[in-house]
């Protein structure tokens, strides 16, 4: 019971569906109700093929077809059917109940949902004009909307009665994103209409505005994610082969397809491509999670301010049921800690540890002249990044100055998410937003994510306990959208620990169900959950730059040692005649690691640094390593006595300790 | 929270225990649990005077570094050597193994400035 179609939309604007192993008539039949677009080269590559029907009944999209390519490249966006844990992790048990034949339930689900689209649809248009209506009622009584182009987008995804339920309970919002809502209406209205009105009404689905497509089949109401057990394994043969098969458009990078491919990734699908990979077990289209519509919830729950001027993250109250002490960090009221700083630092070294960066901030840069015009902003190249892959780069103000740094991840042609630090997202937005290229559209959804950060050398085996044994990590500084369950993964293998990891960004609204989910399957791995504190002292071993601390708008990247992110071969981005200065005359001081010499108080920032009396610098970070049990730190020191090995003193207190300047990173995996 | 009825406080955290002539002077349960991770103690010079409040050491954690004052006016008469080669004893038993220093006091009368266990209490809650 595996197939998947994958249906692209590439660079080319050539629609392509693939489907792979159809085994049964039924199974082909399925893919009818899905007839998406029209005209498509039908390909096969499964053994047993049989597509000529599918084929047929997709001729009548061609009017859609022809909609899609019209549109701008970067005005498109993921559309999937999710597909459901069940079916992907083979070895998920049968249990009494939970009937196998996934795939006669899905029909009914796929049948009862495409008649709720198509009623929903005919509703919605008749009812256009009364939303109009509402909206422009709001208007004059002062009353917009926060977001006045999330608004008017979403507008269109909206039925009136939804409209209505998030403006005035934000508790439940009732849009088309509430997958309870179709089942409900399918319980109520369709249950017993014939699949072939569904057929006839299927059409409607799929063109919407922007082409966005948002559909909950069948909300599965068990969220368990099972840990593969072969003990338990059902007798069926299928289940022993692969879930599906993962196909790739052609002309989609060869790299990106063997990497795909190589890491069996079902959800490969961030920016580009359109995929959709259809499943029996459960199926919903999913709008991708890089646009999530601004639902009332989202918003609540990421913007609660406590304190008065604190925000809180979605996560807040999970740190305050763990007994996390709280600290204010960036705007932010964040856990500085569990239990101690030592532990948590030890166990991300030794087993796993996960943090909550849902303060970050999350900036999408899109449009046709997006990556010409990030190459003219950041100073890392962006031309080499593949769809799918991140690089660490700088934003430089015009004296070369650091803005911020940050981690800019390629997730579609002309698409682009920027990861950014929390204290610097205002900033960072206005500065983009000031310098902002006609072609290129620049949205600040920090609000709509929430983050954690999973760091340690076991992340692969949590992930697999979490996600499936036959779900591999991304490999280093790739970033790909997975889904489980209807609820929507980004999955970034990078991290600021120095270990093995992943930064998992998903809804405001599903943090903590992601955040528990992942401490219940990560006890057998020694999982703790990580305040700043230790966060701080894990980069620190490795010499990874805080901004705030090492980086400010008076250093720039060749001083702070990063001249690896820049890239002074691009003709032009904001800051390079300074760095290229920098780089001539050499640095006038330098950012250096250094170790403490016998036992002594800890650096600290701001502690004067030494050398024969002199004064040649100042720390900037400083702490006790964890785990080399000596102080360690980073300071800026004046060149001439920045070489590795020196022996440079630290005044503390009145007092000058002795310390040497040490290679980066002072921390090493053994 | 632990905290013994037979000490005095400050509303800076240390404790004091009476001795005789002597005052032994410690930091809190609370506050080791708030500082957690004590990595290094700069310990008093020895015989030197201490006015009431005047800081005197250092205990340093990860994180921050700590002033820890003089309780009352007195004369510092033994500091605790072994927090140098090992500080986290004032995490393990603050109240015991990881006291700070002994001030010999000018006046016993001092002492009523400090609060009891309960007002302590009350402070943390």
């Amino acid at each position: 019971m595996r197939y998947a179609i994958f249906f692209a939309v590439a660079r080319d604007a050539k629609v392509e569906i693939r489907i792979a192993q159809f085994r049964r008539s039924a199974d082909r039949a399925f893919v009818k109700w899905f007839g998406l677009a029209a005209g498509v080269d039908l390909e096969t590559s499964a053994p047993r093929g049989n597509f000529l029907a599918v084929s047929c009944c997709m001729k009548d999209f061609a009017a859609e077809k022809d909609q899609i390519i019209a549109q701008g490249r970067h005005q498109r966006h993921a559309i999937r059917i999710c597909p459901d844990e069940k079916t992907v992790e083979q070895k998920c048990p049968h249990r009494p109940g939970d009937p196998l034949d996934l795939y006669g339930q899905n029909k009914k689900y796929v049948d009862n949902h495409i008649r709720i689209k198509a009623r929903e649809r005919v509703k919605e248009r008749r009812d256009q004009h009364a939303i109009g209506k509402i909206a422009a009622e709001e208007k004059r009584r002062g009353r917009g909307a926060d977001h006045p182009d999330e608004k008017i987008k979403s507008q269109s995804k909206r039925t009136p009665r939804s409209f209505e339920a998030v403006t005035d309970e934000p508790e439940k919002p009732q849009n088309e994103n509430d997958p309870q809502k179709a089942e409900r209406l399918r319980d109520k209205n369709v249950s017993d209409e014939s699949p072939d009105f569904a057929v006839a009404n299927a059409r409607w689905i799929e063109i919407e505005h922007r082409n966005e497509i948002r559909i909950q089949a069948h909300e599965d109401k068990d969220e368990r994610v099972e840990p593969d057990n072969d003990a338990n394994q059902s007798g069926d043969s299928e289940k022993t082969e692969a879930a599906f098969e993962f196909i790739e458009p052609s002309h989609i990078a060869a790299t990106l397809k063997e990497r795909a491919e190589a890491s069996r990734w079902i959800g490969r699908s961030v920016g580009r491509c359109y995929s959709i990979c259809g499943f029996a077990a459960k199926c919903s289209i999913e709008q991708g999670l890089l646009d999530p519509p601004l639902t009332a919830q989202t918003r609540r729950l990421a913007c609660r301010v406590s304190d008065g001027a604190q925000k809180t993250t979605p996560l807040y109250d999970e740190h305050i049921r763990r007994g996390a002490k709280m600290v204010p960090f960036g705007g932010w009221l964040m856990p500085v800690q569990y239990t101690s700083i030592v532990e948590e630092h030890r166990a991300v070294r030794k087993n796993i540890g996960m943090f909550d960066i849902s303060h970050m901030g999350q900036l999408i840069v899109d449009g046709t002249g997006a990556r010409d015009w990030l190459n003219t902003m950041l100073t890392n190249n962006i031309d080499k990044l593949d769809v799918g892959t991140g690089q660490y780069t700088f934003l430089l103000n015009d004296a070369g100055g650091i803005i911020d740094d940050l981690i800019a991840y390629r997730i579609g042609d002309e698409k682009f998410l920027l990861v950014v630090n929390a204290s610097r997202t205002d900033e960072d937005f206005s500065w983009l937003d000031r310098h902002r290229a006609n072609d290129v559209d620049l949205k600040n959804r920090s609000a709509d994510y929430g983050g954690v950060a999973i760091q340690g050398p076991r992340v692969v085996d949590l992930f697999h306990a979490v996600l499936g044994e036959r779900l591999d990590l991304p490999p280093r500084n790739h970033i790909v959208d997975l889904a489980r369950n209807g609820k929507e993964l980004l999955i970034a293998r990078t991290g600021y620990t120095g270990e093995d990891g992943v930064e998992v960004f998903f809804w405001a609204s599903e943090a903590t169900w992601f955040w528990n989910l992942v401490l219940e399957k990560g006890k057998q791995f020694g999982i703790e959950p990580c305040g700043l504190g230790a966060r701080d002292t894990l980069r620190l071993e490795m010499c990874y730059p805080l901004n705030g601390s090492d980086l400010s708008p008076e250093r720039n990247p060749i001083e702070a040692g990063l001249g690896f992110f820049v890239d002074l071969t691009k003709p032009n981005f904001t800051g390079r005649e300074v760095l290229l200065k920098t780089k001539e005359n050499g640095p006038a001081e330098k950012l250096v690691a250094f170790r403490m010499q016998g036992k002594g108080p800890p650096p600290r920032p701001h502690y004067s640094i030494f050398d024969n009396g002199e004064r040649v610098g100042e720390v900037t970070s400083g702490t006790v390593s964890p785990s080399l049990n000596y102080g360690i730190g980073m300071a800026y020191v004046s060149a001439s006595h920045a070489k590795i090995g020196s022996n440079i003193e630290i005044e503390i207190r009145g007092q000058k300790f002795p310390a040497t300047i040490e290679k980066k990173p002072l921390y090493k995996r053994s | 929270m632990n905290v013994p009825d037979d000490l005095l406080y400050t509303e800076t955290h240390e404790w004091v225990k009476r001795e005789g002539d002597n005052v032994r002077v410690g930091i809190t349960d609370h506050a080791q649990a708030e500082l957690t991770d004590v990595v290094y103690v700069e310990l008093p010079k020895m015989d030197r005077q201490a006015n009431a409040r005047e800081a005197i050491a250092v205990v340093e954690s990860v994180k921050a570094a700590s002033d820890i004052y003089a309780p009352v006016k007195g004369k510092v008469v033994e500091v605790n050597k072994a927090l140098e080669a090992n500080p986290g004893l004032i995490n393990r038993d603050p109240f015991g193994e990881g006291w700070i220093f002994v001030l010999q006091i000018d006046a016993a009368g001092d002492l009523k400035q400090l609060r009891d266990a309960a007002a302590y209490k009350k402070q943390i809650s």
